[in-house]
């Protein structure tokens, strides 16, 4: 069991990293390497008569696109409290790449809306247990429960069918 | 499909076995000359990264469709094999069933026969014309449309076929099924994806192998995994593949400008608004969302700048999760480190997914990533060692929300 007790971060960070990866992005589109990058999927033979390596460019495009991915998940897995990797599977990959394409494979805003399209109920239900399926446990008995504490007391009294006890006590 | 028409009409509504294997294989033929006619046909002088992608839509869309109709409720059937039992033994430790051979042996009769098409009539003849230049085969009467459909109807009716036989094997649900893709397209890439002979070869080679991993090593996903490595050798040390010539004609996915207007900042107000106003649960799914827009970003950078097509992004992230786990549990490094050291790592495996593309391009990089994607998933994420771990953990999780503080 590999609990994951050192981990935090909060959400305005995550949101603070993804908009800097994404002006990031926006940022390579723009030099001079994101110059050489279409150049090469436009044609390679043409790419490097005019000095342009490919072997260089893909490899930086490969390097900094697995350096976004590692640090993407390394987010998502710090949002649990236990490790839990069943959520990056092969079906899920290809399914980031189909995301991708719907959005716009080639636009950074693309990417924004593939991901809030592609992002798929399980991925939320498993990065936060008891946040999204619970629904009920946040608003228990009209009072707001954003730890979440008041649905493992809704879980328990469902399985001892006593509901009385639920949500008593300060949680 | 053909495999769920399959077994929905002969067990379940009791049609013979030979006509419901007759209108399963027609059906599925029929669903591959919709692809080409709705789908691929249009999509003729897009690139190649833009076909695979295709494909792979189709694929999930064909195997959604296939859930619904095969277990709506989450069921899965039983696929009993309509083929002869019994056993044949060889010595004391190697014993072959009937239906095992059976099988092999209609492989090597189709694949006999798709040589005598290829090799002898003139449907075979065009097929080759077709590959090798579509406008001189349109300029000699020959369809590249017609061409290209009947080809789909031909390989989608072998494909459900081959599915048919081997379910009693792998189980009838979408996820096994979608898996055997992989080793499937790496017999195909061992057969350079020309040569029937070579590509059968290949096939047995990777099922053997897959088989007697077992005897070699017990330790879990070697199994799957190992095949699909050779096949990344192949592809490694093979010659590279013939210099593609359509380069130019290819229509490319569009690709932004990336400056940074009004828009951007809009939309960076109006999401520290939402973080700002929305409810927990809320909040969580969208910060979900925008974590996991990072690999579509780091997507776009690779398909959609470099025009290297990658399926292994999101392995990748799985790997940077697995190094952030381990460090941060291990070692007690704060989340920043932890990331960075994940980045660490993740790089140089990238790197290794990158290999291929120095030599190949399109379809086959697709198939190198995909294996590596399967071999990332088998020995690391999704190994019954690693899983063990997250059952523990979860029902460690599940005990602790449940006893109240």
């Amino acid at each position: 069991m590999i609990r994951l007790a050192t981990l935090s971060g909060t959400r305005s960070s995550r949101w603070v990293v993804a908009a800097l990866m994404a002006l990031a992005v926006a940022n390579l589109r723009r030099s001079s390497m994101g110059r050489r990058l279409l150049a090469i999927r436009a044609n390679p033979q043409a790419a490097s008569s005019l000095g342009i390596s490919p072997v260089m460019a893909k490899a930086y495009a490969f390097a900094i696109a697995a350096a976004m991915a590692a640090v993407c998940g390394s987010l998502l897995e710090a949002q649990l409290s236990y490790a839990d990797f069943g959520l990056f599977g092969s079906q899920a990959s290809i399914q980031t790449v189909l995301s991708t394409t719907v959005g716009g494979i080639g636009f950074v805003p693309g990417a924004i809306t593939g991901a809030a399209g592609g992002a798929r109920r399980d991925h939320v239900e498993r990065a936060f247990p008891g946040g999204f399926s619970f629904e009920l446990g946040h608003h228990c008995r009209g009072r707001p429960d954003p730890a979440g504490c008041c649905s493992s007391h809704l879980t328990a009294s469902f399985r001892s069918r006593s509901v009385s006890s639920a949500c008593s006590g300060p949680c | 499909m053909g495999a769920y028409v399959f077994y929905d009409l002969w067990p379940g509504h009791g049609v013979a076995w030979p006509l419901a294997l007759i209108i399963a294989v027609g059906v599925s033929g029929a669903i591959g000359v919709a692809a080409q006619l709705l789908v691929m046909g249009r999509l003729r002088r897009a690139s190649l990264t833009t076909k695979v992608i295709a494909t792979l839509a189709l694929m999930a869309l064909i195997g959604g469709l296939g859930d619904q109709y095969l277990s709506p409720n989450g069921l899965t059937r039983t696929a009993p094999s309509f083929l002869p039992g019994g056993q044949f033994h060889f010595g004391a430790k190697l014993s072959v069933s009937l239906a095992q051979i059976v099988v092999i042996g209609i492989a090597l009769a189709i694949s006999g026969l798709l040589l005598v098409i290829q090799k002898r009539t003139r449907f075979g003849l065009a097929t080759s014309a077709v590959c090798e230049n579509q406008t001189v085969a349109a300029g000699m009467g020959w369809s590249p449309d017609l061409i290209a459909a009947a080809n789909w109807a031909l390989g989608c009716g072998l494909a459900a076929l081959a599915v048919i036989l081997i379910a009693p094997v792998s189980g009838l649900t979408v996820d096994s099924l979608d898996l055997l893709v992989v080793p499937a397209l790496g017999a195909a890439l061992i057969g350079q994806f020309e040569s029937y002979t070579l590509t059968l070869l290949g096939a047995l080679v990777i099922g053997i192998g897959e088989a007697e991993v077992g005897l070699v090593t017990t330790q879990a996903g070697w199994a799957e995994a190992a095949p699909l490595l050779v096949i990344i050798g192949v592809l490694l040390i093979r010659r590279p593949a013939k210099v593609d010539r359509s380069h130019g004609a290819a229509r490319l996915p569009a690709v932004g400008s990336g400056r940074i207007g009004p828009g951007a900042l809009v939309t960076l107000v109006v999401s520290f608004a939402l973080v700002a106003v929305l409810s927990p649960s809320w909040l969580n799914a969208f910060t979900t969302s925008v974590v996991l827009s990072i690999t579509l970003l780091s997507i776009v950078v690779l398909t959609g700048y470099a025009g290297q097509l990658s399926l292994a992004q999101f392995g990748l992230a799985g790997i940077g999760a697995f190094v952030t786990a381990w460090f941060s549990a291990g070692f007690g490094l704060p989340l920043w480190a932890a990331m960075l050291v994940a980045v660490l790592v993740t790089v140089p495996v990238g790197m290794l997914v990158a290999v291929p593309a120095f030599r190949t391009q399109g379809v086959a990089l697709a198939i190198a990533t995909l294996s590596l994607l399967v071999v990332i998933d088998d020995l690391l994420l999704n190994n019954p060692g690693t899983r063990e771990l997250d059952e523990v953990g979860q029902s460690a999780a599940a005990r602790d929300l449940r006893v109240p503080p």
